[in-house]
């Protein structure tokens, strides 16, 4: 809906725009649903190795490599 | 985006989570093949719940963090209703299976290596384990 859209403004290399209307063309879409696409797969790469890198701690904290998944998870029930 | 018609669903089990966080490797090529949209992801509230559980009280992860799991698990993932009352009755085997064949899901991975793969022998999803 629009009111759920706010119009950017950003500054973008030339050649980048240039490969980016490649693209454009190649699939069919338009420039703001690429950057939509890109934007939103970035901010959820960028959550998930936080949470990576989170979760790499506290596995070295609870015995590295040594912990059994399944077990953890059948411990559980 | 691609046509989600055109691209595999897979059904995670918890394990699948859990190794992607702590471990990395091909359960973590997975999720990052689901955030970049070449493939589908399913699961359901009980296994969500299971794996938050997991992670608070067996990993010490922070409530926070925690949650902040599950949320990226239900961006990243279809998220299906649980098998109604029964749910509560069955293995998480045959929960994941039951998810697996009410989503129409082309595969199930798993870190299981032995018992999924008995149950699912009467499956019509293949099951595969990542570890």
């Amino acid at each position: 809906m629009a009111q759920d859209i706010k119009i950017v403004s950003v500054s973008i290399p030339l050649k980048l725009v240039q490969e980016l209307d490649r693209v454009c063309d190649l699939e069919h879409r338009n420039r703001s649903e690429l950057y939509r696409e890109a934007l939103r797969h970035y901010l959820k790469m960028r959550r998930w190795n936080a949470l990576r890198e989170y979760g790499f701690g506290k596995a070295a904290a609870a015995g590295g490599r040594d912990i059994d998944i399944e077990k953890l998870i059948e411990e559980l029930v | 985006m691609s046509d989600p018609a055109l691209t595999d669903l897979i059904a995670v089990d918890t394990g699948v989570w859990l190794e992607g966080l702590l471990f990395g490797g091909s359960a973590e090529e997975l999720v990052r093949m689901a955030v970049a949209e070449q493939i589908r992801l399913v699961t359901c509230e009980a296994l969500i719940l299971e794996l938050e559980t997991i992670l608070r009280r067996r990993l010490a992860f922070s409530e926070a963090a925690a949650q902040a799991v599950v949320e990226f698990v239900r961006d990243c993932a279809e998220v299906r209703p649980d098998p109604g009352p029964a749910a509560g009755a069955l293995d998480r085997r045959a929960l994941l299976l039951n998810v697996a064949e009410r989503s129409g899901a082309d595969a199930i991975f798993t870190t299981d290596r032995s018992r999924l793969h008995r149950l699912g022998r009467s499956s019509s999803v293949p099951v595969v384990s990542i570890v």
